[in-house]
Parts: C-alpha cells; structure tokens; sequence
C-alpha cells in the first residue's frame, strides 16, 4: 500500500515536472568554451537549481526552459565538462560556455573539507572517507579508518594473532568486497590480515557503498564494496615530499614516507614506503599471553602515471610486503606440563608482491567515450603456525578487466560492457586438515551496465553478468549469473531516495577464511566440499540535507537484508569439542537498520550521531540461532572540532557495543558477553610546513579479562582463544609528527 | 574535553588591539586562496586573513605590536605572489601549481 502510493507520487513527480504554473520561458545555447568558432554542445543539462527540473539541449544545442518565477539560479551540465550556473533575472537569450573537466589539474578546492561526504546526488548509497576523517585514527592501517564510522565494525578475530574483521551490515568482511583503485583486492588469502597491509598515510580517500555494488566490480560484494583511492603522482593535492613519523607508549613506532617525482607533464612517479616495528609484548591481563603479538612490517609501492598521447593515459604499480607476526606465551611455566616442555608460539609470516596496470584510452573530442583496460598479478605466500598447528599457504592470481563505455544519443543513456578474466591458483598446508592439491580455477566473465538518468533527478543503473567458474580441478564448469539494480529519485536537491537489489556469490575457501580458527584445540570438520555461496541483499536509503548555511545538517536512514541461498556455515554452536563447516540448509539471513545524523553546531565543531541494529541468524543443525560475535547494537558519537585556519584540530570519538552472543565452550561460559564503550581523543597542532598530533584511544581502559580459554595449558583440550568479543588492548597513547613539502 | 575547547577557544579570541590591512595579490584562484590564506595565518601576530579571489585583495587583520604590515608583504611574495608593488619571490613562484601561475608573468 505504502510502496504503491510512493510510486504514484513518482510517476506524478516526473510527469508533473513541466509545472503547469509557469509564467514564461528562456532560452539560450550552450557551447564549448573555445579560443574561436566554440561548437555548440547538444545533450546537456540544463535546470534550475532549486526545483531542479529542467530539459536537455538539441541537436544545435538549444534549449527552452519554462520558469515559475525570477531571478532563479540555471544550472547547465554535461559530461566531461565542468557544471556552470547562472543567475537569471530577464528572459533574454543567453550563451552559455562550459570549460572541458578532462584533465585531472583543475580540482575544485573547497574552503572546509568534510571528513565524511555524504552525497545526494550519486545513484549509490556511497559514503565518501576523506583525508581528513583519515587522520581521525591514531595511525596505522585500514583496519583502523573505520573507527569513527558508523557502517564499518572492526573486530579481533582471535586472541593469539591480532587478526582484525570487518562487519557490514553484520556480516563478515568476506562478505563485502575490498578494492583498490577499482582492482578487486586482498582477496582468498589475504582476505584476513589484508586490512592491516594498507597503511594509513597511503590513503587519500575511502569510498563505501553499502548493499550489492556494481556488476563492474565483480559477482561478490554481498554486503557492500569498500574501494580505497591511494595518493596519486599526477595530483597537485599529493605532496612532494610527505614523512610521517609514529609513536606509541607500548613502543609500537611507525614510519612513512613518500615521495613524488614529475618528469615533464607526462610523467610522475610516486614512491611510498611503510614500516612498522613493534617488539614488546604486554600481558595485562596476567594470563601468559601476550595481550597483542608483536609484529614488523615493511611494505612498499610505487607508482607512476604516463601520458602517453592525447588519446592513451596508463599508470603502473608494483607492491612489495614483509609481515611478521608473533605472539603467544610470553614464559615457559615451570613443571605444570612435563609432556610439552615448550611454550604456546604463533608466528603467522606473510609475503606479498602485486602489480597492476590501467590503460585508458580517451576520446577528447567524444568526452563521453572511453575504453578502460585493468591487469593485476599477485603472489602471497603465508608461513603460519598455532601451537603445535601449522597452516602454510601459496596463492597466486590474475585478473584482467576490459570495459567500453559510450552513450546512446544522449548522455541520459549511458552505458558500459565489459569483459573479465580471473584466474587463481591456491595451495594449502595444514596439519590439521587434509587438503587436497593445488585448487586452480579460471573464471571467464561477460557484463553490461546501463545507467539512465533524468537530469539529476532520477538514475536507474541495471547491470548484469555472467561468469563461468571453470574448476581445473575437475573439470567442472559452473555459471555464475548475477544481475543487479540500483535507482536513485531526488525529491528535491536535499532529499534522495536509493534503492538497491542484487545476487552474489562468492567462493569460500575453508581455512583461509577462517585462519583464526586454528587458535582452538577443537577439532576442524570441513568434509563438505564447499560449493560457491549465493545471497540477495535488497536495501533502500533515504538522505535528507538540513539546517542553515552556517549550520549544515544530515540526517540518514539505511534499511538492508540479505538472504543466503547458498553457505558455508560455521557452526560454533552444535559441539564443543568439533567446529563443523558445512553447506546451509535452512535460513540464514541477516537484517540491518542505520540511522546517523551530522550537524555543524558551530562554525568549526562538527557532531556526528549514529545508531545501527544488526539482526543476524543462521541454522546451525536444523535451529536458527542469532550468529556469535556479532553485536546486535552499536550507537557511535564523534565530536570534531577545528580553530580558524586549522592550527588546531581536536576530534573525539565514543562508542557503545552491545552485548554479543558468545560460543557456549564450557559451562561457565556466559551466553552473552556485556556491552562496552570505547572511548578515543585526538590533538593536532598544524604548523606551516608539519603537524604534531596525539592521543589516546580506549581511554576507559576497557578490556576483555579472560579472552583465552584454559590459557594456562594451551596444549590440553578445552584451550581456545576464539571467543573475543571486546578490545585486547588497555589504554594506548601515541603521539606523531607530519611533514609535509608541497 | 569541554573545557579544553573553551579554553582553546579563549585563548585565539583573546587578542590586543588589531589592525586592518588590505593588500593587492596577485592571486588568481581557489587552490591561491587556500595557499595563500593558509600561509598567511601562520604569520607570527596574524589574527585574520581572507582573500577575495575576484578582486584579488587579501585582507590581513595582524597585531601591530607583533608584525608591521611590511613583514606581511614579504610573506606574500615568499608564498609566490605579488603583493602591491612588491613582486613575487621567483623560488616560489616557480613552485606553484600550474593554475596559480599568471599568464604575464610566462611571458617575462
């Protein structure tokens, strides 16, 4: 009843939109702006800026546009050019010259940066991570630029490791896409640890869509797609030279550099290096086990763009990582357990090389067209052991990805195809589990896109795709067929509607999945042989812009499910001594609700509130039960403020988890864990050429006591350490130096 | 963390007597404005600085008993620009993005 008196209002929206109150007309013609003889551009928008109704120019670039009343604000847009506005008063003829928006040196510079973007304009509900919402987190790593995020959870995956997930809409992070500069990344193997391969100050910005992302991005994306944009060579905003120097009282250090190198206009290079040295082990909670591992990483890359014609822009990268992680018992206990004369070790060391390519050929005189070419390699090898359990790891993958992009007639119909090519080879090792050769599989894969969009008004983008996941194994094929739709209506500039649908799948891999589950004595039962998971998510979003010039405002509401048809289930619940994976049968859903709110109470003091439920269940043998470690209520504040020309920056955040259901290990074992609030503080002075800035994060001092099970006989059978649910960390307190050469 | 804030805010409210100076840049858009607004506030004595892109005047609002409006001057040029008869440092012109860079002074 409700949907169908929306649409109705819809319908009435876009059919009413010539108001049948106008007093008259203008007109005018829109040109390229041109040393002499401008052509005129046919297909671009024009309308007005408050009711933004409008039309399209023809063939001589004309247009005719009704107006209720004067002066109002024209606004005239088209791809590939920068928009213009223009105040009308009189309805004379007007010539309007819009500038070409090809090159990326003329970025617009706003005044005040937001540290979170939240568009009404784009057709999928992204939300954009800037810069300066990156420098909100004491340092370090992607795992931690979510930690004044409402959308993004992030949480310890086991107690001995350091191992960090992400949560989307309740789910894990295998269940939501990372990409790098639009490269699918940091998958299978990576998939765990791959949050903390991407360091901080390489990042100039995050983008995250909730709900199932484009065709273009892949048949996963469950949940939603995180992309992250790195600094880049050819952009005035990236620094000559950028140090970035970090300590922390538990004498974790880090340091970053970067450098740019300009040679001519066509070509730049940008290097960026990464270390990370931590080497004392606290145990606060004085259980023999080293509440965080130590850990040491090097990590480099480099990049550079070259401009090779008018016509072809390419950029290459190549990424080089060293991981070293270990933890567990700090001391040998003395005569308690004569048969394991040694201590409990986990080292977990990983390698990782990855190059990537984009070839890009443009068409300046056809702005709209182009032809885009991705190519990636990538090696990563993980040497890892648990105790007395080893799990080693060999993966190999390459993917191509090939799209052409054109409109049809006008640029309300703009479409792109695409071809894709994914192949990966993965080679396991455990002790614990049998697993067979090398799995090798190729993925072929076909997809079109077609985005139609009514000034800026209403976007519908349909995609579909189709892969066919060949097993080399066994010589099977199976097809993959994914379609997807995501809809935007603008009730006005400041009030959207979004919409989205889509199937995904994904191809589980069974350990590397769930690498901390090696961290238990419970035996592993993965006899099922793991077939491609498949899930609908379905989910709308409605923004709303408020509040004065001085006093901007938003206020957001998400609502999302998803659907499993097919998964791999892992099945913490049904026996305590054997964790069992095996194929769904029966529901397993999870539903999520966001509401957030933004306001600049002052000029310089922004507020930001958030609350989100995620109801998460699954069956495990036959009985839907709310899936563990997952928490069912999360609410976040932040507080930002900055003086007059940014000398000084102070940001403070606080959340409140809710109670997660625990994995029942033994009796004494509650079946919820509490709720906690985290608490974290921020300074920065800016001076001309660096900044300090320091902290605290975890203020409360906040910990989880007893976060491993049997901890003083980790040999013996009921020792676990998978059951976290809260910080394993105290209070930490760092302080950093930025230096920064324009 | 209230209070840090007040006292923050306090502590850049609280100011001796001020003067208003005008100075004619020669700044030719937004990332100038940033630029130049940026390095400017960081003057030692410096209460206040906008640029007005259009007309390309920077209004400096500056303790006289900290810095003379000369000292000002010299900070303009050394971020690239010309201020009034002064012309820009040529080091730092050089270093400007290609959008700041006056078309006349290519020519020189």
């Amino acid at each position: 009843m409700k949907a169908k008196s929306s649409l109705t209002l819809l319908l009435l929206l876009i059919i009413g939109y010539n108001s049948v109150f106008a007093q008259g007309t203008i007109q005018g013609i829109v040109y390229e702006k041109a040393e002499a003889h401008p052509p005129f551009i046919p297909g671009a928008n024009v309308y007005w800026m408050r009711t933004m109704e409008g039309v399209t120019t023809d063939a001589s670039g004309r247009f005719s546009i009704a107006y209720t009343s004067l002066p109002d604000t024209l606004v005239i847009s088209f791809i590939g050019f920068k928009s213009d506005t223009l105040v009308v008063s009189t309805d004379k003829q007007f010539s309007v010259f819009l500038e070409k928006s090809l090159e990326l040196k003329t970025v617009d510079i706003t005044g005040k940066q937001d540290a979170l973007v939240v568009s009404t304009m784009k057709p999928m509900n992204v939300e954009k991570i800037t810069q300066k919402e990156l420098l909100k987190a004491a340092c370090c790593n992607l795992s931690e630029a979510f930690e004044t995020n409402p959308t993004i959870s992030v949480a310890y995956k086991d107690a001995v490791t350091g191992a960090k997930e992400i949560q989307m809409l309740g789910l894990s992070g295998i269940y939501s896409a990372l990409l790098t500069e639009n490269i699918p990344n940091m998958r299978g193997l990576a998939g765990i640890y791959g949050l903390t391969f991407v360091p901080g100050p390489w990042m100039e910005s995050i983008q995250l869509s909730k709900g199932a992302g484009s065709v273009l991005n892949g048949y996963e994306s469950t949940t939603g797609l995180i992309n992250v944009e790195f600094k880049k060579p050819n952009e005035t905003e990236t620094p000559r030279f950028f140090l970035n120097l970090f300590a922390e009282d538990n004498l974790a250090t880090e340091l970053n550099a970067i450098h740019k190198t300009n040679a001519g206009e066509d070509f730049s290079n940008l290097l960026m290096v990464h270390g990370r040295y931590m080497n004392k082990m606290s145990d606060l909670n004085n259980d023999n086990f080293a509440d965080v591992p130590s850990d040491k990483q090097v990590n480099i890359y480099d990049r550079f763009q070259l401009h090779l014609s008018e016509h072809v822009e390419t950029q290459f990268g190549i990424k080089y990582l060293l991981d070293e992680i270990s933890g567990g018992e700090l001391n040998l206990p003395t005569g308690i357990r004569p048969m394991y004369n040694y201590m409990y070790e986990t080292k977990v060391n990983t390698k990782r090389f990855e190059a990537y390519g984009k070839i890009g050929i443009v068409y300046p005189e056809h702005p709209s067209k182009s032809i885009g070419n991705i190519f990636q390699f990538v090696d990563h090898r993980m040497n890892s052991s648990f105790g007395n359990t080893i799990y080693n790891a060999k993966e190999r993958s390459f993917f191509y990805q090939g799209i052409y992009q054109d409109i049809i007639i006008s640029p309300a119909h703009l479409y792109k195809v695409g071809v894709v090519l994914n192949w990966n080879e993965l080679w396991q090792y455990s002790g614990k589990v049998a697993f067979g050769e090398t799995a090798r599989k190729l993925i072929p894969g076909i997809f079109a896109e077609y985005t139609y969009s009514y000034l800026e008004k209403f976007t519908l983008i349909t995609g579909l795709r189709e892969d066919a996941l060949l097993n080399q194994n066994d010589n099977t094929a199976t097809w993959l067929f994914t379609p997807r739709i995501h809809g935007k209506y603008n009730f006005s500039e400041n009030f959207v509607f979004r919409f989205s649908a889509g199937r995904s799948y994904r191809e589980p891999v069974p350990l590397a999945d769930h690498i901390s589950l090696l961290a238990t004595s419970r035996w592993l039962d993965i006899t099922t042989v793991p077939e491609e998971e498949e899930a609908w998510n379905y989910g709308i979003n409605l923004t709303k812009k408020f509040g004065s010039e001085e006093h901007p405002a938003s206020i957001t509401l998400d609502l999302y499910r998803t659907d499993f048809v097919k998964q791999l289930v892992v099945d913490l619940y049904s026996d305590s001594n054997i964790i069992h994976i095996y194929s769904l049968d029966g529901k397993s859903y999870s539903n999520s609700a966001q509401v957030s709110f933004n306001v600049e109470v002052v000029h310089g003091l922004d507020l930001r509130l958030a609350y989100k439920t995620d109801d998460v269940k699954s069956t495990y043998k036959g009985i839907l039960k709310q899936q563990p470690l997952v928490s069912k209520q999360r609410a976040l504040a932040n507080l930002a403020w900055e003086s007059k020309h940014t000398h000084w920056k102070a940001d403070y955040t606080l959340v409140w988890e809710g109670a997660k259901r625990l994995q029942p290990l033994s009796v004494s074992t509650p079946e919820y864990s509490p709720d906690f609030f985290v608490m974290n503080f921020q300074l920065t002075k800016t001076f001309r050429r660096f900044e300090i800035y320091g902290g605290a994060e975890n203020i409360l001092d906040f910990r989880q006591r007893d976060p491993i099970l049997s901890a003083d006989n980790p040999f013996g059978d009921t020792f676990d350490a998978t059951n976290v649910w809260g910080p394993l960390q105290g209070r930490r307190m760092y302080i950093g130096l930025r230096v920064t050469l324009k | 963390m209230r209070y840090l804030i007040i006292f923050l805010l306090i502590s850049l409210r609280l100011s001796a007597q001020t003067d208003t100076l005008h100075i004619k840049t020669s700044a030719v858009c937004d990332q100038c404005k940033k630029t130049l607004e940026n390095d400017i506030s960081f003057v030692k004595g410096v209460k206040d600085v906008k640029l007005d892109v259009k007309s390309a005047i920077l209004t400096v609002v500056y303790d006289a008993a900290k810095v003379t409006p000369d000292k000002i001057r010299v900070a303009v040029t050394k971020s690239g620009y010309d201020a009034d008869t002064l012309k820009a440092d040529e080091k730092a012109y050089k270093r400007l993005n290609e959008c700041c860079k006056k078309p006349m002074m290519h020519q020189e």
